[in-house]
């Protein structure tokens, strides 16, 4: 654990204060400002047909490259079926590169005429040094739910939940308890819950990434069960996990990163089944 | 280089032949609850405990110690939490008195019946440590397995595993172990009650104090703080518990 201190505190792009005490505002503080921003700008229903395309990708990290989350933007552009796309987090690596990062997706025009066709959500990378304020201004919410509809037909409810330090907090779990309650029972296709952090550790396939707790990780598990949630989409891992618990099926998403050697990310097949598949990022031979 | 190897090694093999001293600990090896001294001991505890997920309870907790033959120890623990999760513990310790400290072994099982949200989780731990007057180490790994009461055998729903996670602990004591009270402060990812991922540390504060050769008394204090490997720390959980052991 010490050699692992020592190691980061000599990569200037990890903010080690934060290991100590998270040096963005804390999620009770994040959670309040996102009601507040989601609360003003309402809630956003998506017209889709029946069937449509989901594309995920996760832990961009953007940093003085950004040829992964190009590729991605480029295959999701290219694609001719309706479809929308989610970001789980870690967007950037470290601090200043919001503009970078969000230069890419306007000059590419995925923010520009078809910007709530994104999704995003923060991760851990995103709120170091004091960044919340920036990912604030730049994507508004991490705790909000959106659907997806065919006309007056419901599809999909999404719920974006805010983990980038490791824990819902208490008021952000009472927010998700409500919400699952009031729409379990509104007639939507599946519910989806996507964020940064995943639950379960299989693996030690990266280390240093840390879940929720223990505590949370039980109840958040029951809480989507009885619920009936049928996805729960994070990245954070780096490395790609399926897994079924409770009635939920668990996909953790690979990293498209420029850095990592095999970089992925997902497209979903959304319809009355849903089916899915990772395309890597490497040129194909 | 060869050189210094060659004296660690003579150092090494001369602290495992030369004769153990009688090792009289007052404290509980990297507790301070009973281990090390060859008495049956029962402890109960009360605990006030707070986390932001289940917020506040009030829990019992009840430890046996029970040294079975000289240098093998088993421990046994049940706790009651309020929130509506019971969780039981057997430990198996066999010591080895050394010049220079004493080592001990675990052999774990701990069984958290999380009621509320009808699920248990299952861990199992071997590690080995050290214990010196001021400073106890100890290493480990352990296995948990998580699974739903509710589990669908006709789904593809399945049971959780993590094959293995790192198991640590390191205490500094104020006082040696003779010593009629003493204070610690532990850094370790599990303590009684819980076995947390490796990167998910707790932090404890212990204290003992012997009324008389029966009667010892314990405060004790725990935190845990998540995401610090996310290097975006923040308070979780705390847990403050009072009690008293009686020493037969």
């Amino acid at each position: 654990m010490l050699l692992c201190f020592l190691c980061l505190t000599c990569n200037p792009n990890y903010d080690m204060v934060g290991m100590f005490n998270g040096t963005s505002p804390e999620i009770a503080e994040r959670f309040a400002d996102s009601r507040r921003f989601s609360d003003s700008a309402g809630v956003v229903h998506m017209q889709m047909p029946d069937n449509y395309r989901l594309f995920v990708c996760t832990d961009s990290h953007i940093d003085t490259t950004h040829m992964g989350l190009e590729k991605f933007i480029h295959a999701y552009k290219a694609d001719t079926h309706p479809h929308m796309a989610l970001h789980l987090g870690d967007l950037i690596n470290a601090q200043a590169h919001f503009a970078h990062a969000d230069s890419i997706m306007r000059l590419n025009g995925i923010m520009g005429s078809r910007k709530d066709t994104v999704f995003f959500t923060c991760g851990n990378h995103d709120i170091y040094f004091n960044q919340w304020h920036v990912w604030h201004q730049y994507y508004g919410s991490s705790t909000y739910w959106f659907d997806v509809r065919n006309g007056s037909k419901l599809l999909e409810l999404f719920i974006c939940i805010d983990t980038a330090e490791g824990t819902l907090g208490t008021e952000q779990l009472k927010w998700l308890r409500q919400l699952l309650a009031d729409k379990k029972d509104a007639g939507y296709r599946r519910i989806i819950v996507f964020t940064h952090t995943h639950l379960f550790k299989q693996d030690n396939s990266q280390g240093h990434t840390s879940n929720l707790s223990l505590e949370e990780t039980y109840e958040l598990t029951r809480l989507l069960s009885e619920a009936g949630v049928e996805l729960y989409l994070c990245g954070h891992d780096h490395s790609r996990e399926v897994t079924s618990y409770g009635g939920v099926k668990y996909i953790t998403v690979d990293a498209c990163a420029d850095e990592e050697p095999d970089p992925y990310y997902m497209v979903m097949e959304m319809g009355e089944n849903i089916s899915y598949e990772f395309i890597s990022l490497l040129p194909r031979p | 280089m060869k050189k210094r190897f060659g004296l660690l090694l003579l150092f090494l093999a001369a602290a495992l032949v030369m004769p153990a001293k009688d090792y009289t600990s007052l404290d509980g090896g990297h507790l301070l609850r009973g281990f090390g001294e060859e008495k049956y001991s029962l402890s109960l505890m009360a605990e006030y405990a707070y986390n932001r997920t289940w917020e506040h309870m009030g829990n019992v907790d009840i430890y046996a110690h029970m040294p079975v033959v000289k240098n093998v120890q088993i421990d046994a623990r049940v706790q009651y939490q309020s929130a509506n999760v019971f969780t039981g513990a057997l430990v198996l310790r066999p010591t080895f008195d050394l010049p220079v400290g004493q080592l001990f072994a675990e052999t774990e099982l701990m069984y958290k019946a999380v009621a509320r949200n009808r699920m248990s989780d299952i861990c199992a731990a071997l590690s080995v440590g050290w214990r010196f007057d001021y400073v106890s180490v100890q290493i480990g790994g352990f296995t948990r397995v998580m699974d739903s009461w509710d589990r669908d055998w006709h789904s593809e729903d399945k049971y959780e595993t993590e094959p293995f996670n790192l198991l640590y602990r390191l205490e500094v004591f104020a006082r040696p172990q003779i010593n009629n009270w003493n204070i610690s402060l532990a850094l370790s990812n599990r303590d009684d009650w819980q076995m947390e991922r490796m990167w998910q540390p707790l932090f404890m504060l212990n204290s003992r104090y012997d009324i008389n050769e029966h009667w010892r008394l314990h405060l004790e204090a725990m935190t845990k703080i998540t995401g610090m490997f996310h290097l975006n720390a923040t308070f979780y959980a705390a847990a403050l518990r009072l009690g008293a052991t009686y020493r037969f």
